[in-house]
């Protein structure tokens, strides 16, 4: 598993690195200074935890009764997010006056197309979320230099996970299960996403655990604070392309069809946790 | 004037980029031929083409001679999995707003470039397939009329655009012009003719009793629009780290090159946000309506195939035929390609215009901001 730790391994080390070089400018050299905040996670804000009930685009009424995932480590980067669109004026005038001038960034390419812009705060602890929860838990703790942020990356790795809230089964990432309801035809389902070397095929395994230019607008140079973040997941758009009928072709096991790793349901999966937009939200947690 | 010939010559990494061609070497010659015949500099003591950037722009060599199948490439030779071969009739693109500015103060953010030094607004349209090499403008002073700095190194960027009556048409044939005109009405800087064959239905190879129903022969015409900015990028002439060798500087002793290079495979990727995924045509030749060996398919009828559930144009999924028999490994079940983290790339026409809109690069495999608008 050398592959699996060296990159996360790499960024931390990096990112120290950073950190410490930027904190000796604190003399006045550079003119940054040091912040040290808490990360908290949850679900999507909603009066109550329990099950999550939506539709997907094709069609399927879907009950989540568990959806969980393991986060972390998580940094903090100065590239601008991954985006299809051109953004409004209103997000033009609001970051003015550079992205008026130049337009809002969107995908620029180096070795993945994605870019390595600045590291400049994390978090490397690692814990599972629970995303049918409101209540945000504490993630971990974090530190990072007074710069802006516009966007993060989170990595979704496995091992070693959640030593607050224990791991998920079968060395699994994610952990799904409901029903989904399409025709009078009711599909139960319980799925256990890898993210293994299988799945990753030819492309580095780091490539498929890590979620690259999430939006995070997080200015970690607020004078006088170290504002406490929030992260929150939105489990829904995971199974947004899912076809459910693939599942009900095989006999139930048990009371339940478990997702199988060639099945459709399972890339959807796999694609959806990994959408840099409309999955994680960001923020400076209000007290 | 002395010209490298790697200029024209992509030198991707990815050693398939390297293969040289007779007729690319003649038409680079050309080219410099045609490049250095208008030189002239304000600086008098220079030699000739002194502080002068000439910019070109390539379809390389796949423009010619297309994506052949070979069922053992050489290291590194492109080919598609599934075993079709691509032609290109015909490549329109639309360039311009070509500009050069003084570099930006934090390398980590490639996007943010110094200020304006010269722009050429074009815009340019030109046929990648017809021309190999086409020569666009010079950069023979900064704007207001002062010498280019050799001492500096600019930051190149450039625009792909939708196509207008007011584009400047270089090398384009008369029978370019139903093609322009469809590019115009319908606002997009790439319009492309491929040609794709494919061998007959073999059951031990194709592994799927589906593909006896596909076609062998697809014509699939494809375009898209908006305005992409390719920003600030890298130079492989300068070095191999992507950061320090961005930018072009003119040279005191003759004349600099800044070539636009257009990586012809990227519409056929099956992975965004990566270089050099496996290239397909079965998503795209299972939509083709109709039924015979020879069919024809365009944008639309992408539209309603879903790229995490690739289906044919009466809704069966699209087995993976992996046709290589190294280098690929078959998946199981129904093919779905990998937004890879872009969110709202659902559909096959979304997915190949997205990433085709990150083709461009500069002088060979120099990577650029890629700025969608």
């Amino acid at each position: 598993m050398t592959q699996q730790r060296s990159w996360p391994a790499w960024i931390a080390c990096t990112g120290i690195a950073l950190l410490c070089s930027l904190s000796v400018g604190c003399d006045g050299t550079t003119g940054l200074r040091r912040s040290s905040f808490a990360l908290y996670a949850g679900g999507i804000a909603r009066p109550d935890s329990g099950p999550l009930v939506f539709d997907n685009a094709l069609g399927f009424h879907i009950t989540l009764q568990t959806a969980r995932i393991a986060v972390g480590p998580v940094y903090w980067n100065v590239a601008p997010p991954l985006t299809l669109n051109r953004p409004s004026l209103w997000q033009r005038a609001r970051s003015w006056p550079l992205a008026a001038l130049i337009g809002t960034a969107i995908a620029d390419e180096t070795q993945d197309h994605l870019g390595g812009g600045r590291i400049i705060a994390q978090v490397t602890a690692r814990a599972i979320v629970n995303t049918l929860s409101p209540e945000l838990t504490l993630l971990g703790l974090g530190d990072g230099v007074s710069e802006h942020a516009q966007t993060a990356e989170l990595w979704l790795l496995p091992e070693d996970a959640a030593k607050q809230s224990g791991t998920l089964p079968g060395s699994a990432v994610a952990q799904l299960e409901g029903q989904a309801e399409r025709s009078g035809m009711t599909i139960p389902f319980t799925a256990l996403l890898p993210l293994d070397a299988q799945m990753a095929g030819a492309e580095p395994l780091q490539q498929l655990r890590s979620v690259r230019r999430v939006p995070a607008n997080i200015d970690f140079g607020a004078e006088g604070t170290n504002p406490d973040l929030e992260l929150r997941i939105d489990p829904r758009p995971w199974l947004n392309y899912a076809d459910f009928s693939d599942l009900a072709a095989r006999p139930l096991e048990g009371n339940t069809h478990p997702v199988l790793h060639d099945d459709q349901v399972m890339r959807v999966l796999q694609a959806g946790v990994r959408q840099s937009q409309g999955v994680y939200f960001f923020a400076v947690r209000k007290r | 004037m002395s010209i490298s010939a790697r200029h024209f010559t992509p030198s991707q990494p990815h050693s398939q980029r390297t293969k040289k061609h007779p007729f690319l070497l003649l038409s680079v010659t050309a080219a410099a031929l045609l490049v250095s015949a208008g030189c002239g500099t304000a600086m008098t003591s220079d030699p000739p083409g002194a502080r002068t950037i000439a910019v070109a722009i390539t379809g390389e060599d796949t423009a010619a001679a297309g994506f052949p199948f070979k069922a053992s490439p050489a290291d590194g030779e492109l080919v598609l999995v599934d075993g079709w071969s691509l032609s290109f009739k015909r490549w329109l693109t639309v360039v311009g707003n070509v500009r050069l500015n003084k570099p930006g103060k934090d390398p980590a953010q490639q996007q943010l470039v110094g200020e304006l030094v010269a722009q050429q607004a074009g815009p340019f349209v030109v046929d990648l397939v017809h021309q190999t090499v086409t020569p666009l403008f010079k950069f023979t002073a900064a704007t207001g009329g002062t010498a280019l700095d050799t001492q500096t190194r600019y930051a190149f960027s450039f625009d792909l655009l939708p196509a207008t009556s007011a584009a400047q048409k270089i090398g384009l044939d008369t029978a370019a012009d139903a093609a322009f005109a469809e590019m115009t009405q319908k606002g997009w800087s790439n319009y492309v003719e491929v040609v794709a064959t494919h061998a007959p239905y073999d059951a031990v190879r194709d592994g799927n009793a589906a593909f006896m129903n596909y076609p062998t022969t697809v014509n699939f015409k494809l375009g898209w629009g908006g305005t992409t900015s390719y920003l600030n990028c890298s130079n492989p002439d300068n070095g191999t780290d992507e950061v320090s060798n961005r930018g072009v500087a003119p040279k005191q002793d003759g004349e600099q090159m800044a070539n636009i290079h257009m990586h012809l495979d990227h519409p056929f990727w099956n992975k965004l946000n990566t270089e050099n995924p496996p290239m397909r045509f079965d998503a795209i030749a299972a939509r083709a309506p109709g039924t015979g060996s020879t069919r024809s398919v365009t944008m639309t009828d992408l539209s309603s195939s879903l790229v995490t559930k690739l289906t044919d144009a009466s809704g069966k999924d699209v087995p993976d035929r992996a046709v290589l028999p190294q280098g690929y490994q078959r998946v199981a079940g129904a093919l779905s390609y990998d937004a890879n983290g872009t969110s709202g790339v659902d559909t096959l026409d979304k997915f190949i215009a997205f990433s085709s809109q990150a083709m461009a690069h500069l002088n060979g495999e120099g990577l650029c901001y890629v700025q969608r608008k």
